[in-house]
Parts: structure tokens; sequence; C-alpha cells
């Protein structure tokens, strides 16, 4: 076939410069080291390289993020450690304090070293990390979780996570009111007062009045009267008028009839009276605030960490004996205190000022001695129990307390919760801090997991990137001097072949 | 005496030969040149009376060497290759534009949500807030440039496309008068003018890589040409001008307008680097501008919903993060940073919740979304406190809200890490109130077990007296950072990052093919010009040898001169 002059020429020259442009593109790739300039030359992997450095970055990130993290919770685990040290050291004062054997000068120099260890717990709890922000305010963190001893929580109850893997947040703080406050846990007393019953005639009926349920503690309350009318209508009146309004209650011989008098006016004491008997007319009974002095005293208190049923101390009166009474002899009995914890019941004749050792009466009993005092009446109860507080209270709060209840020597059995319950208190704190360091290293422990997860995950796609990003270099030059050579070639065959004209021979 | 006028015209037809050959030597190296050919024929014989003498030689016509049908595959080739090269050129440059590191919205996407972990593990440290707002700004002007760029490729399509139009109509105004020409040339003395065939073919060649044509050859030698689907430019003598319209939906669209009218022929034309142009724009620029204004537009409707809903560190509702989307410029053009104080980034939740100091369950109680708040102005997300208090019996919280009760199911047992929708909950109604409360827009996750009577409290961070503490909070800037994955684009199933990938992706395969198609398409035109060419081309070395040959015949000619005067003085002489 026939070719023209101006083909040939075409030819070659566009030979040439096709291997101009290969030549150029192979040079380019090995000064960048990029086997993808654009992503036209690869697409699906300028696509993959894309992801696969949107995910590495990710991966970094997490591991910035749980540095971070990290950090905070070193911090904290610090602060939790000293704090679990000092309260320990406490611990082994307030012990040392409460040995019977100490003098006044000893308990005062303890006391002045528990002050001094609190005031240092509260300076940790009010630490705050590089940053300047508090460690324990939750999200409050330029607010100070305790401003003193005897404050209250400041902060909030935020918690701020941190994200270090996908999906994957972990807590950074604790707030305050978690770690450093739990609720006191004391022996209390409550004394109720039998209200005394006094006809103000001497009644000749059958008349009986009793108070069944009295809840009114040792306030004392203006006299109830209670006065029979024969009517009609039959009814008691009870109320003078003057200090209660005065309120009809129908009564039926012989009764018995049962009276809640809070349903008859709010202004009366707490209390049921029963009614019994056939009364005469103007028959009358005054109901007063008992009178009972009856003291109920913890001399020793060895089981502090134990926790019992409510005690409950009932006193009744000698019934005096009287053979010629009819139709039955009465049998002289002393007077006593029944002692009950709901499941046994034990009783103890009363002297004034005698010790009972509870845990001697029954084995339910705790491990409690006793002191009985004063003139107790009919009916007074005192009951012994162990109450936890509703609230929380901060632990800097109840060792002050102890401290200076130890400085005034009021330390003894009956003067919970600054006696052996404090020690019971001071453990329930630092098993809460102990809680908190444990949790702190549970989360400490999941942020290295996640960081040799991410470690192992970043590894994996710089490799991937690498592989399809990265020229291979030996390829590449072996490529470039072959297309060199191609060049060099096709230069030289235009060269020679233009040469060749029939004119030249003309 | 014949012998001379035999001589002559011997001579007379090397001369012309002699002319032709120097005529395609002269030529070899011109565009569209059709080397000519010189058809010698004899001349009529003389009867002598009993035999035939010849008389001699002439011209009987100069021919060029021209094939219609493979002139007609160079041109349908020519306009592919040069749509895909126009194509290829404008394509790259987009894909170049994607490629760019500076320019890449994936490291800028990258850098902008890293800032933002940064800033949700330290909330209340001003320098990384700062550094937060320098990278949404950064990215907001790759957002800026990008479309700034792809504008100027769309303008820079409109430009050649106006040249292109222009030039157009130089060479199909030159088509006609050719066509005027040829038809005179040919009326007038019936033998083809080889030379304005030649341009008249040459001036088609070039529209041909404007273009794609089709020439109709009519019987009195004018060539008829046509775009598109039957829209004639040249018939005849005269020739219809294409003009550059604009579509009325966008006047930022150049298209062709053809004839008087201008009608709207864009979408008929293809071929050449006007129909490069069109399919460049329609397949490559346009989409990429849609793909990352939607990009823009995704970044600034989501980042802002959710920062309006969060606290900044003076207490404030956010507002918006990122200037909305001006529908005059879209997304990519007019995104810009609404904040200017790193103080007024909002990280921190409008609500915050505790658990009573009297709890004794396990239960835990945590806000998980906000979608709204109830008192922007106030930054108040809940019109008053909310309690929830557990009853054990009916397994169920009791939701107190502004003097009303709602029921919130929780069985301990099975729901335990679940997540709840709080706006779903139904309020009692309490006379002389006519409507219930409305419940807040967020929802919560509970876990653990909780006790008879737990309680749990939620409150606004910010409260009556406009007082905020809560600077550590950190939960609404994780809010913000898991946008940076979440599918939300397209329907809620692509992440930023898909989408942008799925638009590199495009932009770089359509780029690839082109380049392909292009090589594939030059393959099959040089194929093609070589056989046009072994036609119609001129080769030096056959050309010198047809010069040996004709000087040959012409000293051959000049000698039967020299012969026939030797023998008229001979038979002068004689006499």
């Amino acid at each position: 076939m026939r070719v023209s002059t101006a083909y040939i020429f075409d030819q070659n020259l566009s030979a040439m410069l096709n291997q101009q442009t290969e030549l150029g593109k192979t040079q380019l790739q090995i000064s960048t080291g990029k086997r993808i300039l654009n992503p036209s030359d690869d697409p699906s992997g300028s696509v993959q390289m894309l992801n696969l450095q949107r995910e590495f970055n990710l991966s970094e990130q997490y591991m910035t993020n749980a540095d971070k993290a990290e950090n905070k919770q070193i911090i904290e685990e610090g602060v939790l450690a000293s704090s679990t040290d000092m309260l320990q050291r406490i611990r082994e004062l307030a012990v040392q304090a409460l040995n019977s054997s100490n003098t006044q000068a000893d308990k005062q120099a303890i006391a002045a070293e528990i002050k001094q260890l609190n005031e240092q717990l509260l300076a940790l709890s009010n630490t705050r990390d590089s940053n300047g922000d508090y460690l324990f305010s939750g999200f409050a963190s330029n607010t100070q979780p305790y401003q003193n001893l005897n404050s209250d929580y400041q902060g909030d109850e935020g918690q701020r996570n941190i994200q270090v893997g996908a999906g994957v947040l972990v807590e950074t703080n604790d707030p305050g009111n978690q770690i450093f406050e739990s609720p006191v846990i004391s022996t209390t007393k409550t004394s109720t007062l039998a209200p005394a019953i006094a006809p103000t005639l001497d009644i000749t009926s059958t008349a009986q009045l009793n108070v069944s349920a009295y809840t009114g503690g040792t306030a004392t309350f203006s006299p109830v009267d209670v006065t029979y009318q024969a009517g009609p209508p039959t009814e008691y009146l009870i109320g003078d008028g003057v200090n209660y309004p005065q309120v009809p209650v129908a009564y039926t011989a012989p009764g018995p009839l049962t009276v809640d008098l809070s349903t008859l006016d709010p202004s009366y004491p707490p209390m049921s009276i029963d009614l019994s008997g056939t009364p005469i007319d103007t028959d009358t009974f005054q109901i007063t605030t008992g009178a009972g002095t009856g003291q109920v005293e913890i001399t020793i208190d060895s089981g502090v960490s134990e926790t019992f049923s409510p005690i409950t101390f009932t006193f009744h009166e000698e019934i005096v004996a009287d053979p010629l009474a009819l139709p039955v002899p009465i049998v002289g009995v002393p007077a006593y205190y029944e002692i009950t914890d709901g499941t046994n019941t034990a009783t103890v004749d009363y002297i004034d000022g005698m010790s009972v050792d509870l845990d001697s009466l029954s084995t339910s009993f705790p491990q409690l001695t006793v002191k009985l005092t004063g003139a107790p009446a009919e009916g007074d109860t005192q009951v012994i129990e162990k109450t936890v507080t509703e609230n929380r209270q901060t632990l800097f709060k109840t060792i002050e307390n102890f401290a200076n209840a130890l400085i005034n020597n009021n330390v003894g059995p009956d003067d919970s919760p600054n006696n052996g319950d404090f020690l019971t208190n001071i453990s329930t704190s630092l098993a809460t801090i102990i809680d908190a360091r444990a949790n702190v290293g549970a989360r400490l422990n999941a942020i290295e997991q996640q960081n040799q997860i991410n470690e192992g995950l970043s590894f994996t796609m710089q490799k991937s990137l690498s592989e399809i990003q990265d020229l291979d270099y030996a390829e590449a030059i072996s490529r470039l001097s072959l297309q060199m050579t191609g060049l060099q070639a096709a230069q030289q065959s235009f060269s020679k072949v233009q040469n060749l004209s029939l004119f030249n021979y003309l | 005496m014949s012998m001379l006028n035999v001589g002559a015209s011997a001579l007379i037809t090397a001369q012309g030969s002699l002319s032709t050959t120097s005529h395609n030597i002269s030529n070899v190296n011109t565009e569209g040149y059709n080397r000519q050919i010189v058809e010698q024929g004899t001349r009529l014989p003389n009867f002598e009376g009993g035999y035939y003498i010849g008389s001699g030689v002439n011209i009987t016509s100069v021919e060029r060497r021209f094939d219609d049908f493979l002139a007609d595959q160079v041109r349908i080739f020519t306009s592919q290759e040069q749509q895909l090269d126009t194509f290829s050129a404008f394509a790259r440059q987009v894909d170049d534009l994607l490629g760019a590191p500076e320019l890449s919205l994936s490291s800028g996407l990258q850098g902008f949500f890293n800032a933002v972990q940064d800033v949700a593990d330290d909330p209340t440290s001003i320098p990384a807030r700062q550094v937060m707002l320098t990278e949404a700004d950064t990215l907001s002007q790759r957002f800026n440039t990008l479309d700034s760029q792809l504008t100027a490729f769309s303008e820079q399509v409109n430009s050649n496309l106006d040249t292109a139009i222009k030039d157009v109509n130089v060479i199909s105004a030159g088509i006609a008068n050719l066509n005027k020409a040829i038809t005179e040339a040919l009326g007038g003395n019936g033998t083809p003018p080889n030379d304005l065939l030649d341009q008249r073919d040459r001036l088609i060649n070039e529209l041909s890589t404007y273009l794609s044509v089709t020439s109709i050859e009519q019987s009195n030698g004018s060539m008829n040409i046509f775009v598109g689907k039957g829209q004639g430019i040249v018939v005849g003598q005269s020739a219809i001008e294409l003009s550059v319209t604009t579509d009325p939906a966008d006047t930022s669209r150049f298209e062709v307008g053809y004839g008087p009218s201008n009608i709207n022929i864009s979408s008929q034309l293809t071929g050449g680097t006007v129909g490069g142009l069109l399919t460049v724009r329609q397949d490559v620029i346009d989409p990429a501008r849609s793909e990352i204004d939607a990009l823009a537009v995704g970044m600034i409707d989501n980042v802002n919903a959710q920062h309006t809903v969060g606290i900044t560190l003076s207490g404030n509702a956010g507002g918006n993060f990122f200037e909305p989307a001006d529908p005059a410029i879209q997304g990519a053009g007019s995104i810009r940073l609404a904040i200017t104080d790193p103080r007024d980034i909002a990280v921190a939740f409008p609500v915050v919740s505790s658990k009573s100091q009297t709890n004794t369950g396990t239960a835990g109680l945590e806000i998980n979304t906000v979608t709204a708040l109830s008192n922007p102005v106030a930054a108040q997300a809940i019109n008053s406190d909310i309690t929830f208090s557990f009853d054990s019996v009916a397994n169920s919280y009791t939701v107190s809200y502004q003097g009303e009760t709602a029921t919130l199911p929780y069985n301990p047992s099975t729901d335990s890490g679940k997540t709840f929708d709080m706006s779903t909950l139904v309020f009692s109604i309490t006379p002389p109130a006519v409507t219930a409360p409305t419940a807040p827009s967020m929802t919560i996750t509970l876990t653990g077990v909780p006790v008879e009577a737990d309680q749990f409290t939620m409150s606004n961070s910010v409260d009556g007296l406009g007082n905020f503490t809560a600077v550590g909070d950190n939960r609404n800037a994780l809010e913000i950072g898991d946008l940076q994955i979440a599918k939300i684009l397209n329907g809620n199933s692509e992440s930023f990052g898909d989408s942008y990938g799925i638009l590199v992706a495009n932009v770089a395969t359509r780029t690839h093919q082109a380049d392909v198609n292009q090589k594939t398409q030059k393959g099959l035109l040089e194929q093609t010009n070589l056989r046009y060419e072994s036609v119609s081309g001129v080769n030096l070395d056959e050309e010198a040898a047809s010069l040996i040959k004709y000087q040959q015949a012409y000293q051959a000619a000049s000698q039967i001169i020299t012969v026939s005067n030797t023998v008229f003085n001979s038979l002068i002489n004689a006499m």
C-alpha cells in the first residue's frame, strides 16, 4: 500500500511524542514516589485510598483521645490512692484514740493529727488537672467541689465521656459526691414517756381508761380530761374546752371502745385510749404527760459493726402483794423491764443503777451493756437501734465531728456516731473510695486494650495504603529505562528514515 | 506537418504533466491537499484514406485522487476523537482539582472533625476551641475554592463554546462561498476545479473538528452540510448561522442556537469540540458541582441542627455554627462560619440529670440526644424540672413535668440499656388546664435495676437566672463528632466520606474512560488516515520518478520538433 511522505513524517513524530508522554509520566511517578498521580490513574484504588486514609486518621484520633482520657484517669487514680492511705491512717488513729487507756492529752494530740489529715483529704478532693479543671466536680469544672470541711457538694453529677474507639466511650471522671460522701450509721435511742392517767375524783364504778398507743415520745402536752356523761345521750366528753376542743364520743356500757384522739382534732396528742367498764355520771379521768425519769445508757459497746434489730425496753411497775384482795389474792411482782427485739423477749427486775449485759439475756441480742437508772413510769419505753441516714454526708464532716468529740472526750459508748461507730463509717468511706479506684483501674485497662486494637488497625491500614499508593521503585525504574530505550530508538530511526529520498540521488 | 503538431501536442502534454507533478511536489506539506494526476489521451486520428494516422496526445483531464468514502470516514473519526480529546482535557482538570491534596475535601473534613474531638476531650480549653474554628474555616475555604474553580471551568466551557460557534460560522460561510465558485466553475466549463474542491474539503474537515457533520453533494456541485439531527448549516450557496443562547432556567449556561430564531439544539449536537464541551459539562462538571453543593449543604444543615441545641461556654444557646446556605449562591460557594469567638462554640448539652441521694437501686438515666430547645432565648430545653420516680409494681417510671404526669414503661430485666423517646410521652391534663404540657424532644437511655421510689431529676443546664456551671460538659461535641461517620446524606445512606469518595470515583472513572476511548479513536483515526493518504497523499519519491518520466518525455518530444525541422529543411533544400 502506498504511503504519502507527509504520513511517514506524521506517524514517526506521533510515535515519538507518545513515548515522551509515557516517559514523562514515569518520571513524575518516580520523583513523587506515588503510583497514583491523579484519581483517574486508578479510580477504584483512589477511592480505596480515601477510605483507608479516613480510617487511619480516625484510629490516630482515637489514640490521641485515649491518651487524654488516660491522663485524666491516672491523676484521679493518684488522688484516690493518697486518699486511701490517709483514711487508713485516720482509722488507725481512731482505733488508738478509742482505747480507754489514753489520757486526755493523748486524745488531744491524736485529734490534732486527725484534723490535719482531714484538711489534706479536703485538699485532695479539690484537685485540679493540668488545665485548671477541678477533677471531682462533674461538669462544673470551674467550680470547687468542697469549699470547706462543713460545706455541701457544689459540683454536678456529669461524667465526661471520651471516645477511644469506634463507638467506644469511656468515662473520665467521677463526681465528688459519689466518692467522698456516704450515709452515716449511728446508734440512736428513742424514748417514749407513757402518759399518766389519774381519775380526778375517786372512781367507784368499774370504768377504766387505758392508753393503748402513744407515739408522742417525750413531748409534754396539756392534760386531757375525759368525763362520762350519763346524758342521754351516754357519752364521754373528751377535752375541757380550754386546751382542747371538747368532743363528745358516744359510749355504751360496758364497751370496750377505742378512740384515736388524733381523729377528733389535730391538736390532741397522738394517742389512742381504750374505754371499758360501766361508768357513772361525772366519772372523770385526766391524762397527763408521763413523769417517768428512766434512763438507758449504753456503757459498753463491744460489737461496733454489728447491726441488730431494734431493742425495746418497756418498764412495768411493781405490783404490790395483797393477800386480802378478792376474788383472788394479788401476788406481788417487783418492778421490771421487759426487753424485746421482736424475736426474743427477756425480763430483768429493775434496780436503779443496775447494769444489764444484753447478749447474756438472749443470743439474738447485740453485745451491748446498758445501765438502767432513774424512776421510770409504767409503760415508759426506750428503743435502741442502728439507723442509717437517708442522705449522704461528706467524710470530712464525719471525721471533723469525731475529732471535735475526741477533744471534748465525748467518745464513749453512748456518743454514737463518734464512738466505735465512727470506725464503721470510716470503713464505709474507705470502701467507697476503693470501689471508685477499682472503677478507675477498669477504665484504664479498657483504654489500654482499645489502644492496642487501634494501634493494630492503624498499622494494618498504613500497610494497605502503602500497597495501593506507593510506587514499586524496582518496576518503575526498569520501566523508565525501557521507555528511554524506546524513545532513543524512535528518535534514531526517525533521523535515519527521513534522510531517505530519491531527490538525493537525482 | 502533422509531425510538428504531434510534437507540439507531446510537448504541451509533457509540460502540463510536469507542471502538475511540480504542483504535487510543492504541495507535499499542504493540509488537505489531494494529489492530482494528469490523464492523457490520444487525439483523434486522421483518416488518410485506407488507414488512420495518430495525431498525438492531449491532456484529457487533471484529476485529483480523492475517495469520498475514506474522506467521510476520516471526518467521522476526527469528530469523535476531537470530542473525546476536549472531554478528556476538561475532565482531567476536574480530576486534578479533586485529587489536589491542598484542596482535598477528605482531609479538610478530617481536620475539622479531629478538632471537634479535641474539643470533646477538653471542653474548657480555649486553644482547642480556637483550632476547631480555624479548621472549620479552612474547610469552608476549600469548599469555596472548589466551587469557584468549578464555576471557572463552567465559564471556560461557555467561552470555548462561544469561540467554537464563531469559528463554525466562519467556516460555513467559507463553504457557502466555495459552493458558489465551484458551481460556477462546473457550470462554466464542466471540468472539476480541483483546488477549489480541495479547499472545500479542507474546510469540511476543519468543520468536523468542531461538530459531527453530514455532507451531501448536490448535482450542481455544491455540498450541503448538516449538523445534529438534520439542521443544515450550509445549503447551496447560503450559510445558516449557529449562535450562542442561554437556557432560561439557568442563564449561566451557554447553549447552541440555530437559525434566526435561535432554537436550542444543544441536545442534538454531537462530536467535535462542541460535542465534547457539551458532554463534559453535562457529565462531569455539573454533577461535580451539585455533589459538592450537596456535601456543603449537608454539612451546614447537620452541624447547625446539632449546634443550636447545645450550650456555649457563656451559657447561651448555640445558634448557627455555619451561616445558613444562600440559595442564590448555593452551598459550596457560600459556606462560611457564623461564629468568631471560640467561647461561642456550643459543646455542652442543655439538660443534665442527677439521681437522688436516697436511691438504693443500681439504675441509671442518661440523656442521649436533644432535638430542640423549648426556650432558645433562655437556653433552656425544658420548661421546668422533670422527675422520674420508679414504680416497681407497674415496672414503669412516673414522669412528672409541669404539674402533670406520664408513664414511661421500663422493665429492668428486658429494657436495660434501651433508648426511649421522650417526645412520645402522653401527659395528664388536670383542670383548669385544657392542654397537656408539650413532651420534651429528647431521648434518654435507661439502665440497671431501680428499686421502688428511686428517683431521677432532669433539669436545665442554664438555671432560671442564666447561670451556667457545667462548663466541662462535652456531650454536644461528641454528637457533632459523630456526624463524621453518620449516614446522613442522600436519604440517610451515605456519610460525608462516602459521598465524596463516590464523587471522586465518578470523575476519575469518566476521565479514565475518556482517556482510553480517546486512544482507541486516535488509533482508528490514524488507520483511516493511512488509507486516505495512500490514495490522496503525495509521495516525494513517486513524484521524483514522475519528474524524470515527464522530463524524458519532454526531451523526446522536443526531439520530434527538431527532427520535424530537419525533415522540412531537407525538403526545402532539395528544391
